[in-house]
């Protein structure tokens, strides 16, 4: 119970920033008056919600379609919401499943969250079988998404708010296929308890040296969109054999998906895991002792979209999701569990800007290229 | 070869003693059997015999030396004993030369003079042929041989028998009696036999050891143990038998229901004036025979009751007159008579065995012998 | 119809039902028929559509053989196959060590708490293998794994000696909880063992050492190769311990491979093909423990003294008993409490006291999670939709086989058994290559689990009822025939009733073989219709070992409840002694 009213309160707080934001359009002077309201609203949540789109059109900031009763209207007779999607882990999706089902009472949430290669399997599995059932799908692996735009297999849409959506990765698809619905960079992860400071690998690069052997931890590049996609990069950068035959050398141990690294470096199973930057700082955060580098070789950022499934069941509901997904709540719950935001407005305790960091991202082309040639080299050298 | 002792031996199962303080001298090459109905400790003493019992009191040596007492247990694999179960217990995963083999091989035997043991204790029990089989392969009788020889061919001390012979058919059982006499005749070993077939407690034994209850009831020959039987389990249980309770008086005829009678075999702890049992067997007694009827020749009329004829003799239950008694009668089958005929039988007095009365046995041996013949 | 009105009133031919003359309509053979077809469908469909496949090629129409040639020329896939079959000796090797000392000590000896000995065998024999697989990761992890953690604790040094993710981790997990069938094979042989065999021996001068190894141990070597071969066939076949630590430890296996090409991008055909060493395999190895049997006549000869004597150990009854109980920690009680103390943990990886205690991830799995507690609810709904479709297939078979009602009734017997023979995930591949295409289209349903279970488990309840209906005298249905009630009704109103204590012990079975079956449902599940298994397994993969732990807790829980029901209803045996 008690959660749910903290999941309540956090998403009426984030409602009152956005209806502030499109107001008064000042990113940084809202919080105060939101906080002192969130506690005593809760029913009157939607009518807010209205009030705001109200507001927002007249002003004419933004094409908001999120605003647009009767897409609200169509989206709450559908009643519910399906997503299938690789970022993050269950818990946030979870959090972002209370955040939009209070912001739209009435549309009941199902988010289910697994590494690339399975939930895209089933994806398309149930596809072929003609069941009917995702609505939105979120993954790390973009070639996974540009197969079913050629395949013919998403709805296209152009949700609102796009506009705040950091520039360079605001138009993944000129097509409106799908959007970008996630920034993951990938860091070198570490316990600090397992690992003396001078000992520390600086670099992606560094981590083929002996000295880590035995002491790291991934998932798989077959199965991880995440990792397939650190995989290319390494591959671009130093090449296949050279990059990979020295890591393998060193014994990494590698499980499915990335997440489970994580729980690698936190029990000290492994000293260092090549992971996802916002977990490490959560785990960080909860007190546990992990901490993480950036690269100097380049911070592996995926970029992670989401698009609306052809058949999709609920396709109000979907739309909607997609224009939340660009909201600054989102955002704010994101950056809350110090993932990165898409938004450039919002800012995560204790890591860098993306555009403060070295990043470095295979294009999209590229991944649709080499990422499935990445998936039986990883198998052929590391055997899952 | 070996004499065996058994003093005061005792076992208890909970507080119930199943054998209870038994003494007994086994001697050299002796053959032994330890006759009784089933739970009166025969069992019970053989296994304490082969080492796979501890007694809870008293000893049992073998040539004069303790291999079991409450203390100190000798297992039974260095008793050098063998033997024979109720179930032959033949190692289904063996030859019959690898079961007959194997407790040469325990015993390191060199490997040709295991060849010539193993092959002459199948020439013994005739199974030379069927040296390769698998015991799934034989029938039971030729189970049982190989049970002989294995149990023979390590030249053992002492053989125990627990029941061999009763999970054959009768006609096999016949032929295995002799069998096994004739085995311990060729060979001289003394042995030790467990069973409660009387038949076969008579045909194979040179003494026979009752058991009732726990305790030894009588130790014998077979032919003290038929006719001179000393306590009334003894009378009861083996062959078929008149059995009467009565009174000893004073003048030395014993008072059976009123009728007065003569008996001249008396076992030890029969006293004057106190309660005996009259015993005598259906085929002592004489029917139609030419003397005067009178207490002093044992003479008595009697009325014929029932009637059967088995062939080789003729079966007569009848009635003494004026009296309750009723005794079995075995006559030659020319003595021919019909049920109401009135005749006279004379119960010849030196055939007469008068043992002590003892009235609990007398229910239970009722009851346990009845067990038997069901 | 002529004929039937020449026919003289009252005249019933040979073999022709008589009550089928008063009760007019009789559907009976319909319906015998129709089970027939349910049965030859549910086993052949599967079958023929794996064979088809593994012909052909993704997206190409045609005959080929290039799948074959790519599992057989592929180093690593040679590598895979070579893995599984050590990984299956390993581990049966290990089973047979623990299970067949085991069972001596329990059903020979004196050996104390003989009793609570079985029990936990039981709880041992139901427990999921990959739920110990799972707990293992967290015990014997190299690093973090609590028994490693322990040993630094008191050894000292840089590292712990235990490696779970390991060739040899695996197989140490497999064994442990692969004992129970080496132990149930053997042990009831040697009931069957008579004393005096053994101490026919021992008169002989043999001890009691001498007298189990070449006495004992040899009467009851059929059931020790069986137990073996069976050992060897389930690990073979296992796909949720061996993947959970070997995908880590980077050595293929088969299972690992298969459940691979299912993963995107999918090669189902690959898949139906690398199914054919794991099938041919299988057939193989019960092929020969057939004809190693049959060579022997072992058929232990008893006569009335087949009584058994319990054997005095002396001290060493302490030691067969330290044996028992370090099997039993390494299989349940490290396990559950490793489990236990996981679940009731805010974080695994802390010390267990009062700061770190809750009941949290209990509250998340069963309330909040939604796939978590749609979970629970499919397990229980598909397993016992999946025992009731199989106990009713399974007697309606046993029946036709057992009364031979139609001709060709030993052949039915014989094809009810083969998935026996089948390996789960080579069953869940057929099935998925069967029923996700027109005209069936199953996938996505909770159907295709359920037709999945069924087909799987459907020789356990076949062997089950036709056991039952081989000790129910055939006269008690003729009286009811000759009354005039026709041979559906009869087996009705008669049979069933008659059987019904059997039949339940039977639905437990399968209901509980259902509940913990992973390697069938890992790829035939879909979004919504996750069963526990699927959900802990790729739980694991995300590292959130707390509410695997709590999941799993759940689970075993639910499992030692019917269980304890069965135990309680049916008494000890009413699930050992119907896997062989």
């Amino acid at each position: 119970m008690g959660k749910k009213i903290r999941g309540i309160s956090i998403a009426l707080v984030a409602l009152f920033l956005v209806t502030f934001l499109a107001a008064c359009g000042d990113p940084t002077a809202t919080t105060a008056p939101a906080t002192t309201t969130t506690a005593a609203t809760t029913t009157a949540a939607p009518a807010t919600t209205t009030t705001a789109a109200a507001a927002t059109t007249t002003a004419g900031i933004a094409t908001s379609a999120a605003d647009d009763p009767a897409l609200v209207e169509a989206a709450k007779k559908e009643g519910k919401l399906v997503w299938y999607t690789v970022w993050f882990n269950q818990d946030i999706v979870n959090e972002i499943g209370a955040a939009f089902s209070a912001k739209y009472p009435g549309i009941k949430f199902e988010g289910t969250r697994n590494v690339a290669a399975t939930i895209y399997q089933k994806l398309t599995q149930e596809m072929q079988a003609g069941i009917k059932n995702v609505d939105v799908f979120g993954t790390t692996d973009i070639s996974q998404m540009i197969e079913l735009k050629e395949q013919g297999k998403l709805l296209q849409y152009n949700p609102a708010g796009k506009e705040n959506i950091i520039q360079q990765y605001r138009n993944p698809d000129n097509d409106n296929n799908y959007q970008t619905g996630a920034l993951i960079p990938l860091v070198i992860g570490y316990n600090t308890t397992k690992i003396k400071a001078e000992e520390l690998p600086k670099s992606w690069q560094d981590l083929t040296q002996d000295k880590y052997k035995d002491k790291m931890s991934t998932g798989s590049g077959a199965a991880s969109g995440q990792v397939g996609t650190w995989a290319l990069s390494m591959q671009q950068k130093y090449g296949w054999d050279a990059y990979f035959n020295a890591f393998n050398k060193q014994n990494p141990k590698l499980g499915r998906s990335i997440n489970d690294a994580v729980t690698d470096i936190v029990s000290g199973e492994r000293a260092i895991g090549i992971v996802p930057l916002g977990q490490v700082l959560a785990s960080k955060a909860k007190g546990n002792p992990v901490d993480a580098i950036y690269p100097s070789d380049g911070t592996v950022v995926v970029v992670s979209p989401v698009g609306i499934v052809k058949d999709a069941p609920h396709p109000a509901a979907s739309k909607l999701f997609l224009n939340f997904l660009n909201s600054k709540e989102y955002a704010e719950l994101v950056a809350k569990y110090f993932e990165q935001p898409i938004r450039g407005d919002i800012a995560v305790t204790g890591a860098k800007a993306i555009k403060d960091l070295q990043v470095v991202t295979p294009k999209p082309e590229e991944i649709r290229k080499d990422l499935p040639d990445i998936i039986k080299k990883w198998k052929t050298l590391f055997g899952a | 070869m070996a004499t065996i002792t058994l003093d005061n031996l005792t076992k208890y199962f909970g507080t119930h003693a199943a054998v209870n303080h038994i003494n007994l001298q086994v001697a050299e090459g002796e053959f032994i059997s330890l006759l009784g109905p089933s739970g009166c400790g025969k069992t019970t003493t053989l296994r304490m015999l082969a080492g796979f019992m501890s007694p809870d009191e008293g000893r049992i040596l073998v040539n004069d030396k303790v291999v079991s007492s409450k203390q100190k247990t000798i297992p039974p694999e260095k008793r050098n004993m063998s033997m024979i179960f109720q179930s032959y217990a033949i190692w289904p995963h063996k030859t019959v030369y690898e079961n007959v083999a194997f407790g040469l091989q325990l015993r390191k035997v060199s490997k040709e003079d295991l060849r010539n043991r193993v092959n002459k204790a199948l020439d013994i029990v005739r199974l030379n042929k069927l040296a390769d089989r698998y015991p799934a392969q034989l029938s039971g009788g030729q189970q049982q041989r190989v049970a002989l020889a294995r149990a023979v061919v390590i030249e053992p001390e002492i053989l125990l028998l627990d029941e061999p012979l009763s999970n054959l058919d009768a006609n096999l059982r016949e032929e295995m009696r002799a069998e096994v006499r004739r085995l311990h005749d060729e060979i001289g070993i003394t042995t030790v036999y467990v069973t409660h077939d009387q038949g076969e407690a008579l045909v194979t034994s040179d003494r026979i050891v009752v058991m009732y209850d726990g305790t030894i009831q009588q130790a014998g020959t077979p032919e003290e143990i038929y006719e001179s039987p000393s306590t009334e389990f003894v009378a009861r249980f083996i062959g078929r038998c008149n059995v009467i309770p009565g009174t000893l008086l004073p003048n030395g005829q014993v008072d059976i229901g009123g009728l007065h009678i003569l008996a001249e075999n008396r076992a030890n702890g029969v006293v004057t004036g106190h309660e005996v049992v009259f015993s005598v067997r259906p085929h002592s007694i004489l029917m139609d025979v030419d003397t005067t009827p009178g207490g002093s020749s044992n003479c008595f009329p009697a009325r014929i009751e029932h009637h059967i004829y088995l062939g080789e003799y003729r079966d007569y239950i009848v009635r003494l007159d004026n009296t309750d008694i009723t005794l079995s009668v075995n006559t030659p089958p020319n003595i021919r008579h019909t049920v109401g005929d009135e005749v006279l039988v004379k119960i010849p007095p030196e055939n007469c065995r008068l043992v002590p009365r003892n009235q609990q046995m007398e229910a239970e041996a009722i009851k346990a012998i009845a067990a038997i013949s069901a | 119809m002529a004929e039937q009105v020449q026919k003289p009133v009252g005249s019933v031919a040979p073999g022709q039902r008589v009550g089928k003359l008063r009760s007019g309509r009789d559907f009976s053979p319909i319906f015998w028929i129709a089970m027939v077809g349910v049965l030859v469908v549910l086993m052949g469909l599967p079958l023929f559509w794996l064979l088809v496949r593994s012909f052909s090629l993704p997206k190409e129409a045609g005959v080929t053989l290039e799948n074959y040639t790519t599992v057989f020329t592929t180093p690593r896939y040679l590598q895979a196959i070579w893995n599984s079959l050590l990984l299956a000796s390993g581990s049966a090797a290990l089973s047979v060590l623990i299970g067949v000392p085991m069972a001596w000590a329990i059903v020979r000896t004196n050996m104390p708490l003989r009793g609570l000995m079985r029990i936990l065998l039981l709880v041992a024999f139901t427990t999921p293998p990959f739920l110990g697989g799972i707990a293992w990761m967290l015990l014997a992890s190299p690093n973090s794994g609590w028994l490693n953690k322990l040993w630094l604790e008191w050894f000292g040094g840089e590292k712990g000696p235990f490696n779970v993710f390991s060739l040899g981790g695996a197989i140490f997990v497999v064994g442990i909880y692969s004992y129970p069938y080496t132990f149930l094979l053997v042990s009831s042989a040697l009931e069957f063992v008579s004393s005096e065999l053994e101490d026919a021996a021992q008169v002989l001068g043999a001890g009691t050492f001498q007298t189990t190894v070449k006495i004992t141990l040899p009467l009851v070597w059929p059931s020790i190769l069986s137990g073996f071969i069976l050992a060897f066939l389930e690990a073979l076949a296992l796909f949720g311990s061996p993947t959970l630590l070997l995908i880590p430890a980077r050595t293929p296996i088969i299972t690992t491979e298969i459940w691979q090409m299912f993963q995107f991008p999918p090669n189902i055909e690959l898949a139906s093909a690398f199914a054919m060493p794991l099938l041919l395999i299988t057939a193989f190895l019960l092929w020969l423990q057939r004809k190693l049997l049959a060579k022997r006549n072992y058929t232990t000869v008893t006569g009335k003294g087949g009584q058994k004597r319990t054997l005095d150990l002396g001290p060493w009854r302490w030691v067969f008993l330290g044996f028992c109980l370090l099997v039993s920690s390494f299989s349940l009680f490290l396990p559950f409490i490793m489990l236990i103390r996981t679940s009731l943990s805010k974080a695994w990886g802390k010390p267990f006291e009062g700061s770190n205690l809750t009941l949290q991830w209990f509250e998340d799995v069963l309330f909040k999670q939604p796939y978590t507690s749609l979970s629970i609810q499919n397990t229980l709904l598909f397993s016992a939709g999946a025992a009731t479709f199989a106990m009713f297939i399974g007697i309606s078979i046993a029946y036709i086989v057992n009364r031979k009602l139609i001709r060709g009734s030993r052949f039915l017997g014989f094809l009810v058994m083969t998935p026996l023979v089948i390996p789960g995930i080579v069953i869940a591949i057929g099935i998925f290559i069967a029923y996700s295409r027109p005209p069936l289209v199953l996938y996505g349903t909770g159907l295709i689990l359920i037709v999945a279970y069924t087909t799987r488990f459907l020789p356990m309840a076949y062997s089950n009822s036709s056991d039952i209906f081989k000790s129910i005298n055939p006269e008690l249905e003729m009286a009811a025939r000759n009354l005039g009630s026709n041979q559906l009704e009869t087996v009705r109103k008669i049979t069933v009733p008659l059987v019904k204590r059997g039949l339940v012990g039977g639905w437990i079975l399968v209901f509980i073989l259902a509940v913990r079956e992973l390697s069938c449902a890992i790829l035939l599940f879909s979004t919504n219709t996750q069963v526990m298994p699927t959900v802990l397994f790729e739980m694991v993969n995300e590292g959130s070992y707390e509410r695997v732990a709590a999941l799993g807790v759940v689970m075993l829980l639910l499992i030692f409840a019917v269980v304890g029901l069965a135990y309680r209803l049916l008494g000890r045996d009413f699930m050992l002694d119907k896997r062989s």
